[in-house]
């Protein structure tokens, strides 16, 4: 039986402004590190905008 | 976002009129200005215009009330402030410049400096990128615009993460609606408002007047 996957708590998405991915803690609404380095956090989803 | 009234320190419960794709430029408006300043300015509105972006500054508008407030409420309407000063400009005039560009990233709006040539930047902006006013500056200034209306979808993919904190969605759409224009943005606001059940809620609450723009 497949287990329907569930939404991640913990997304990131790439700052244009400075390059670097923040994280986003869904569950507290709000963003909660900034990578200081290049290149996306490990095991964290990315998330994409919406069509 | 609560907006502290500066003449009174009260909250100020107007709803401002939003200026998507609008930059407001700070720069001497009065007395005469250098030829280097003339061409500064050129430069920016024509480089602005290229891509469908109006600009305004203080004497655009007239409200027939406080100079202090205007100014308040038109960097609030607008996403971008953009600083233009060489080294002629009165001291006056700068210091009315770092003050309002201070407001500016106070209210969370995207800032560029432009300076002329053999210009001092104080120690404040030193920190912010800025732009000097040479043969390069066509180009860095539209990188910089190119790297601006990228905000406005990183703004947009923030707040669909921002379920369970729907005023500050409601903000990072407000920033993203006034980047791009684009009239959807404004409706996905309403739409959090309609699924927050607010009803009841005053019509100058802070989450109403948010998704008001």
């Amino acid at each position: 039986m497949s287990v329907p996957k569930k939404k991640s708590d913990v997304v990131q998405v790439k700052n244009p402004k400075t390059g670097h991915y923040v994280k986003i803690d869904r569950a507290q609404g709000k963003i909660v590190a900034h990578k200081k380095s290049d290149g996306p956090y490990k095991n964290v989803a990315i998330a994409r905008k919406k069509k | 976002m609560i907006f502290y009234n500066p003449l009174t320190g009260e909250v100020d419960h107007t709803p401002v009129k939003h200026r998507p794709r609008t930059c407001f430029v700070l720069t001497q408006l009065g007395g005469t200005k250098t030829p280097e300043l003339l061409r500064m300015c050129e430069s920016v509105e024509v480089v602005l215009a290229s891509r469908d972006i109006a600009v305004i500054d203080a004497a655009s508008v007239t409200t027939g009330k406080d100079f202090l407030l205007k100014i308040w409420k038109l960097i609030y309407s607008v996403p971008m402030v953009v600083a233009l000063f060489e080294r002629y400009t009165p001291v006056k005039t700068l210091h009315n410049i770092y003050y309002e560009f201070g407001i500016a990233q106070a209210m969370g709006k995207e800032t560029m400096v432009v300076v002329g040539e053999n210009t001092d930047v104080p120690s404040d902006l030193m920190r912010t990128e800025y732009i000097p006013y040479d043969q390069g500056f066509d180009k860095s200034f539209a990188q910089f615009l190119h790297e601006y209306e990228q905000l406005s979808g990183f703004y947009e993919t923030i707040s669909e993460q921002l379920d369970n904190n729907p005023v500050l969605a409601m903000d990072y759409l407000r920033r993203s609606f006034l980047i791009s224009g684009d009239e959807a943005v404004r409706s996905r606001a309403q739409a959090i408002v309609d699924q927050g059940n607010f009803d009841g809620r005053a019509r100058n609450s802070v989450e109403v007047l948010l998704a008001s723009f």
